[in-house]
């Protein structure tokens, strides 16, 4: 029930992103309807379901049921109509829906069941349709649409299986500034017609981020892309994405590349390779700070450490485990190396109750590694009263903390 | 749910109790267990390599229990994984084992050592869903790195059909949003969506 009611939304949220394009028209994503004041309506009925959405493949059919039933006073005549959603990216026609009874006269408090059929033609294409079923005419405003008040909103996702498998539709990666990476995409056509490919850079998605702390976008100028024109069937094919980090660069960068394949199953902005770069630079120079040990002290004891997502990695800079090479500098302007005396590895876990999805139940209360914390000790005894310099050099560590501690 | 996956093992247990010792390939199996009779022990070893359920295609290089004395039965913690070239991650199960009887129950599993070309295709084939997509887009989950876990059958059966099959999930921890998606590999096909979204 959770998952229909979740992909409701998602019809809803494209639905009004299209009007918004088309009309320049802002809508959100969950209308609040306000219905007319109920002395308005001749017609006081129940409708159970209010929405119905089903997934159906051309060529399939599907069988539901719907509710009606007579709340006022008066006998009334139902001849349900099929309307269109004015936001709908497609509309069912008429001819795919079959209504059985077509027609129904209730007398107060009685009820019906309709019995809804729709049949999906084989040429039709992949996308979200929506229509109404209205059981009579009264309708209300919303903005400058109006909207039958007893009706049932339908949704069908027609969708094929893909002829053409992506094995990676994402590329995440942590990447050096000037340096220059290689992104394989393979592909495999399981059809039995060769399929062609055109892909292009640049993203043909809505709803990206703008604004302050998005990443930025990759330039297309960066990015070069080897592809066959197609693929034969039944065979595969790879698809070479190399982008060249500028020298400058910084932050996070974000692009696209549109595969352009000529596979009606795949949406046009479902094929597309999404490239998230992270770019890191390995500092040359060590970390430097400053401290005083006072007179008299036995102890120096310095802390360094990194806490890390469990799935945070250096991608195709570097993996492992976080290191640190620690240098102090002694009052008289000696360089001392000291060994790690100490390395603990702490983990965060999680037991996951409570934000698991339904069919993972089975894993509650069992162990789940949500952060690791590397932390290395060096310590130096009787160390020189006056001023010193710590300085840390970090690997495979985006960041780090550090204590100094003198006793 | 239990009892089906109890059942489950029980026939586990009784109908290849006597198929993995001495086969070649055979894992390194260590048990621990503070106050655990010798014996059982001894059983728990012999016995868990035919109770856990590796992917198909898949040999445990390595399991691990920890067991612990649970009144007259014994839980057991599982941690079993193949060689680092042939899957990564790590399957974890959750057994009750029945000294009496020399059986195993299953309580609950983790399971996520898997090939990373079959974590792969169960991540495309989620993301071939509208939906889906337009959820990562909207919970700011894309730049996630998703989890792949199998799923057995006896709990698939619940949302889908009783065969294996795969929860993509993307988790971001610092906002709380999840979306998974429950994948057929078979069909190569999305079959249900849940979402989880902070306010």
């Amino acid at each position: 029930m959770l998952v229909v009611g979740v992909m409701f939304l998602a019809v809803l949220s494209v639905a009004a992103q299209q009007v918004s394009a088309q009309e320049k028209v802002v809508m959100v994503a969950k209308p609040t309807l306000k219905p007319a004041p109920s002395s308005d309506l001749s017609a006081k009925l129940w409708i159970s379901p209010k929405n119905k959405y089903l997934q159906l493949k051309p060529g399939e059919a599907k069988e539901f049921t719907v509710k009606v039933k007579n709340r006022g006073e008066n006998e009334i005549t139902l001849s349900p109509e099929l309307e269109v959603l004015p936001f709908a990216e497609y509309f069912l026609e008429e001819s795919w829906i079959e209504l059985v009874p077509e027609k129904a006269t209730l007398k107060a408090g009685e009820k019906v069941t309709f019995t809804v059929k729709i049949s999906i033609p084989e040429n039709a294409d992949v996308g979200n349709y929506n229509s109404v079923l209205a059981f009579t005419n009264e309708t209300y405003t919303r903005g400058s649409f109006p909207i039958k008040v007893n009706s049932l909103t339908m949704g069908v996702n027609i969708w094929k299986p893909p002829v053409v498998k992506i094995l990676r539709k994402y590329v995440r990666d942590r990447v050096e500034a000037g340096g220059s990476y290689t992104y394989e995409i393979k592909l495999e056509n399981t059809g039995d017609e060769a399929v062609s490919l055109s892909p292009k850079f640049g993203s043909t998605r809505m709803g990206r981020c703008l604004g302050m702390g998005c990443p930025t976008e990759l330039e297309e100028a960066w990015v070069s892309i080897n592809s066959p024109d197609k693929i034969e069937a039944g065979s595969k094919a790879t698809v070479t994405i190399v982008v060249n980090m500028p020298a400058e660069a910084k932050g996070i960068y974000q692009g696209a590349v549109n595969l352009g394949i000529n596979d009606p199953s795949i949406r046009e902005w479902n094929q597309e390779v999404r490239l998230n770069l992270v770019v890191w630079q390995q500092p040359v120079e060590p970390y430097e700070k400053a401290f005083t040990v006072p007179e008299g002290s036995g102890k120096l004891s310095i802390e360094v450490g990194v806490n890390q997502h469990a799935y945070e990695k250096f991608g195709s800079i570097n993996e492992g485990e976080p290191t640190f090479i620690v240098t102090l500098v002694s009052p008289e302007g000696s360089e001392i190396s000291p060994s790690a005396r100490k390395t603990v590895v702490t983990s965060v876990i999680n037991l996951g109750a409570g934000y698991l999805p339904p069919w993972e139940e089975e894993s509650s209360g069992m162990y789940r590694v949500e952060r690791i914390n590397y932390r290395e000790t060096f310590i130096l005894e009787d160390p020189a009263p006056g001023g010193w310099k710590l300085k840390v050099m970090p690997s495979n560590a985006a960041k780090f903390e550090y204590t100094i501690e003198v006793e | 749910m239990q009892i089906f996956l109890s059942l489950l093992f029980v026939a586990l247990a009784i109908g290849c109790l006597q198929g993995f010792q001495g086969q070649e390939n055979a894992p390194s199996v260590t048990v621990s267990g503070k106050g655990i009779e010798e014996e059982a022990l001894k059983k728990i070893k012999n016995g868990i390599g035919d109770a856990v359920l590796p992917y198909p295609g898949i040999t445990y290089d390595s399991i691990n229990v920890t067991a612990r004395k649970q009144g007259s039965s014994i839980s057991l913690e599982v941690l079993a994984s193949a060689h680092p070239g042939l899957a990564e991650g790590v399957d974890i199960y959750s057994f009750i084992y029945d000294p009496g009887s020399d059986e195993f129950f299953l309580k609950g599993y983790s399971l996520e050592n898997l090939h990373l070309s079959v974590k792969d295709d169960a991540i495309n084939v989620a993301l071939q869903s509208d939906e889906l997509t337009q959820l990562l887009e909207s919970m700011a989950l894309f730049q996630e790195e998703p989890t792949v876990k199998r799923i057995l059958p006896a709990t698939s059966e619940k949302f889908y059909q009783p065969k294996t099959l795969f929860s993509v999930t993307w988790r971001d921890y610092e906002t709380g949003n999840v979306v998974s998606a429950l994948v057929d590999p078979g069909e190569g096909k999305l079959v249900q969506l849940w979402s989880r979204e902070e306010q």
